[in-house]
């Protein structure tokens, strides 16, 4: 027999107890979960998530590439400023130069233009290396929300053939059918 | 060779028709060959013409606003759950123009179009320039007023896009003299602009394309700007005469107050005063209160306006929950800026202190511990709302400069014109933010400042030692994110 609530061998008994008192607490305020595909009963866990908040940002493990790549654009920065402030070429830029400068970065995305300041004069080599050290050594976690729990409220809507979508103002979180929801969007565009 | 590509516009009464890949890709070389091409032979006129050199000509942006890559608009619906349905609620449409070719273009048209609203006279830019407005009324104590708020109805997509340009490039050419742009620009490239953004909106919902032929593009940069220069020439003529002594709009939503001495059918009125060739109109009217954009305003025994908050029925509250792996400054100041808003809106103590307890009720609900709560309170009690209402914003000063500068002097704020941005003494970090790393921000900064102490040239070190570094976090890993990537 399937499994119907494959994400409770992923929670340990601290992280189901947090879970619990995160649904406790989401209890008091009122409901924001509309159910729009009636005959689907929503199980306990994906009401606590959705309960959170679409914007809930969840504990995962950090990227730790990320916050290299984050860390050396930020060192990328200082080097520039710096070299600009050696050589007087400082220049304060108007909202258009701002706006061509955002399109530049966009349509780049990974340049990655160092300049010989930097790596000359005021970064040594190891200071990523140390950096990304320091970051291991403070990472500690025990995440309330799990992977599994959302990969598992992924199946859920897959197999029940479900959407999930904001509610229009800010009224909580809608699920339905995805037939519904297609129906609607053509209804509109062909309207 | 480029093939010619004609669609039948059948129905003239849709506002999207469907459309193919290959349509959009035409259009979209079209768009960029037109781009290219008006830069090439224009740019040269223009600079021989004007005997200027390339960098302070406006051609110069046109074609490095368009992205790599880029797609028609995305098409979703929010459902609309707060009002009544059979089945399945109605959506309201939203097109999301993040990755659209036109995205640089509107933004560009949006920093040419923004300064001009200075010049409507009724547009309030948000809540707090409302209440600016409404502070500076003084109705007569003995007089018979009627609160009346007024809604155009689906008003970008009914609005008539040739006529929009055409008030647009009216509105720039009388004001264009008296606004300082950083870069010039002439009217018929003011006009391409606006072809290019307004006649190319294309939107895909699951690799199916749409084009909207009716109205302007919902979600579009400059749509706001447009919208608002287009309806101030519209309503020209209407909601207008001595019966009306306050009037003020959002965007398409219009509050007024109106001397019922001077008014025998208020129905009557409104409908000879809502007579429109294409745009329609909802209203609501009451003698003593009425609810706008966030505000309930209301007129006590000798028509003083008394303003409190207007909660939405639907409004849920659900506020950032405060385990959520956000930075600790974002969860504090959310019931901070919250409590803030209320004590700007509300005009009792009474309401202010009513409201406020709410609102920690609410937050304390989503988990937010009690003492950062309690010192929240402490600190919106050494607020004053005289001082939260002064005007800051550069955008509503201007506006109150030019339409009610009485206001500027009741608050003694002075208008500092500045048009350019220093960036050379900040250095912004952007970093993921991972709550399960202590102290993070501490650890970035910190072996930045020893890195730079460790340089050997003296001077490269005192000026790296300036530079303030500031570590800002972008967004991660949201339910919604999540749920839409797995």
């Amino acid at each position: 027999m399937r499994n119907k609530y494959p994400v409770r061998n992923h929670i340990s008994r601290i992280q189901n107890g947090k879970l619990y008192k995160l649904y406790k607490t989401t209890q008091l305020t009122p409901d924001t979960i509309h159910n729009l595909a009636v005959p689907v009963k929503i199980p306990f866990y994906i009401k606590t998530i959705l309960c959170l908040g679409l914007n809930y940002s969840v504990s995962v493990p950090p990227n730790f590439q990320s916050i290299k790549h984050a860390f050396k654009e930020g060192l990328r920065k200082i080097g520039w400023i710096t070299h600009f402030k050696i050589f007087n070429k400082e220049s304060s830029f108007n909202e258009f130069d701002k706006l061509l400068h955002n399109f530049k970065k966009f349509n780049n995305k990974n340049f990655s233009n160092f300049h010989s300041t930097e790596e000359g004069i005021l970064f040594d080599k190891n200071t990523v290396s140390n950096f990304m050290r320091q970051v291991v050594s403070k990472y500690k976690s025990q995440p309330v929300i799990v992977t599994e729990l959302i990969n598992s409220l992924h199946t859920f809507m897959e197999e029940n053939n479900l959407i999930l979508k904001p509610a229009d103002k800010n009224a909580g979180v809608c699920i339905m059918f995805l037939n519904d929801y297609e129906n609607e969007i053509f209804c509109q565009l062909h309207r | 060779m480029k093939m010619r590509y004609s669609v039948n516009y059948i129905d003239d009464e849709n506002f999207y028709f469907p459309s193919t890949q290959s349509h959009f890709q035409y259009r979209m070389d079209y768009l960029l060959d037109s781009i290219k091409s008006y830069c090439n032979i224009e740019l040269e006129s223009y600079i021989k013409r004007q005997n200027v050199s390339i960098n302070n000509t406006i051609q110069k942006y046109f074609s490095k606003l368009i992205p790599n890559k880029f797609d028609a608009a995305k098409f979703y619906i929010l459902p609309k759950v707060h009002k009544e349905y059979h089945k399945f609620p109605k959506g309201r449409p939203i097109s999301s123009t993040c990755q659209t070719a036109t995205k640089g273009l509107s933004q560009l048209l949006d920093k040419f179009l923004q300064p001009l609203m200075c010049y409507i006279p009724d547009l309030i830019l948000d809540t707090s320039h409302f209440l600016m407005l409404l502070n500076n009324l003084r109705l007569n104590p003995r007089g018979n007023y009627a609160l009346l708020t007024v809604d155009i109805e689906s008003l970008y997509t009914n609005l008539n896009v040739r006529k929009a340009k055409e008030h647009c490039c009216d509105m720039f050419n009388i004001y264009k003299r008296l606004i300082e742009y950083p870069v010039q620009i002439e009217n018929n490239a003011l006009m391409r602009l606006m072809d290019w953004c307004l006649d190319n909106h294309f939107i895909k919902y699951k690799d199916k394309y749409y084009f909207q032929h009716k109205g302007i593009a919902m979600g579009g940069a400059a749509s706001v700007s447009i919208a608002n220069i287009s309806v101030f020439y519209e309503l020209k003529s209407l909601l207008k005469g001595p019966e009306v002594v306050f009037k003020v709009r959002f965007i398409d939503d219009l509050f007024l107050i109106l001397d019922m001495n001077l008014i025998t059918d208020l129905k009557e009125w409104i409908t000879n005063q809502t007579n429109h060739n294409y745009l329609r109109f909802t209203y609501s009217f009451d003698s003593q209160s009425i609810n706008f954009l966030d505000v309930r305003v209301s007129l006590n025994a000798e028509n003083k306006i008394v303003t409190s908050l207007y909660k939405k029925p639907m409004n849920k509250h659900q506020y950032l929950h405060y385990d959520s792996n956000h930075p600790i400054c974002n969860l504090k100041s959310i019931p901070f800026s919250q409590g803030i808003r209320i004590l700007r809106i509300c005009s009792e103590p009474e309401t202010q202190v009513q409201e406020i307890n709410s609102m920690i009720e609410k937050f304390h609900y989503r988990n937010y511990p009690v003492k950062l709560l309690n010192e929240c309170i402490i600190k919106l009690q050494n607020l004053s709302r005289e001082v939260l209402l002064r005007p800051k914003t550069k955008l509503v000063i201007n506006i109150l400069k030019i339409n009610n500068p009485e206001i500027l002097q009741m608050f003694d704020v002075s208008i500092n014109n500045v048009t350019t941005i220093n960036l050379t003494s900040k250095a912004f970090i952007v970093m993921p933010f991972y709550k399960s790393i202590y102290s993070f921000s501490r650890i970035i900064k910190n072996t930045i400042r020893s890195n730079i102490i460790k340089c050997q040239a003296e001077e490269v070190k005192s000026l790296a030692l300036e530079i303030m570094c500031i570590v800002s976090y972008c967004k991660i890993n949201n339910v919604q994110r999540l749920i839409e990537c797995n």
